[in-house]
């Protein structure tokens, strides 16, 4: 095994540990948020290219980019409705205002959030305007604690 | 014990800045890395009722490690100051003090903390956990102003 292969295996091993093995320990949901979702991206890119073409890392660094830029979530073993009914209770408690616009959750009128179901308890959330206001920054981060106050079932 | 305190004004009336301070049920709103609050018994405390006795099980989530243990309400004077003491990886003591200012509220925060060895052993060294202890007390400020000057 050739030392690239050998480090990338290594940090793919500490994400998948700390993003997964940590949580599923305590049987927390898994919660794969902002820059883990590249990293975990590029780590499996880069083992897929070591072990065969140098320019699958490239394409792996190009959806590392565009995932980066998306502000994406990715939570395993919560269904979607009790994220909705986190993240309503988290929009109640910060005293900010929530609104169903569609299948868009708009938070503090600044932060607009969707939540994309990939299978039973698989979703993907996806935040616009990141740059939204304090208040809905706060949301968000209390919206994390709860996904992570959850039990898997 | 380590000692690290913080204070803010909030243009909101005395009461309104008490009540959602006080109770457990917020903690997890305005307390960076609180996570929960569970198991808070009596649920509620009326506007007249002492909170004493008031008791909750909390755990702080820290880069993925879980601190958890007890907590009891031990002063409770609306509006004016509550206490609370907690134990179990971090023995600690809250206590939030209320002043009318004008025509808002002067919230000052002041935490006491020991964490017990095992803690530290999970979570750094004592230095980084201090400097943690003082920003966590200056953001809960901030987020309380936040939350409650909407």
């Amino acid at each position: 095994m050739n030392i690239s292969l050998l480090i990338t295996t290594i940090l793919l091993l500490l994400l998948i540990g700390y993003f997964a093995i940590l949580p599923l320990s305590k049987k927390r949901p898994v919660l794969i948020k902002n820059i883990g979702v590249p990293l975990f991206t590029l780590t499996i890119f880069g083992i897929a290219a070591l072990l065969s073409y140098l320019f699958i890392f490239w394409i792996g660094v190009s959806i590392a980019l565009c995932l980066y830029f998306m502000c994406l979530w990715i939570v395993f073993g919560v269904t979607k409705d009790k994220l909705a009914e986190a993240l309503q209770k988290a929009t109640v408690m910060t005293r900010a205002s929530f609104e169903i616009d569609g299948k868009i959750y708009l938070i503090d009128g600044s932060m607009r959030i969707g939540i994309s179901n990939l299978g039973k308890k698989t979703n993907f959330i996806y935040f616009r305007n990141k740059n939204g206001s304090k208040r809905a920054n706060l949301a968000k981060e209390v919206f994390r604690k709860f996904i992570q106050n959850y039990f898997l079932e | 014990m380590s000692k690290v305190q913080s204070s803010v004004i909030i243009d909101k009336p005395i009461e309104e800045v008490f009540d959602y301070a006080a109770s457990p049920h917020n903690g997890p709103a305005f307390i960076p890395n609180l996570n929960e609050n569970a198991n808070i018994t009596p649920a509620k405390v009326g506007d007249h009722d002492s909170g004493v006795g008031q008791t909750f099980d909390w755990r702080f989530n820290m880069a993925g490690v879980d601190l958890r243990g007890k907590a009891e309400v031990t002063e409770y004077d609306r509006p004016n100051r509550v206490k609370i003491a907690s134990t179990g990886d971090s023995d600690s003591s809250w206590t939030y003090t209320f002043e009318k200012e004008g025509n808002g509220t002067k919230v000052n925060i002041g935490l006491e903390y020991e964490f017990s060895e095992n803690a530290l052993k999970r979570l750094a060294n004592k230095v980084v956990v201090d400097k943690l202890a003082q920003k966590t007390c200056e953001q809960m400020a901030e987020n309380l102003k936040l939350i409650l000057e909407s």
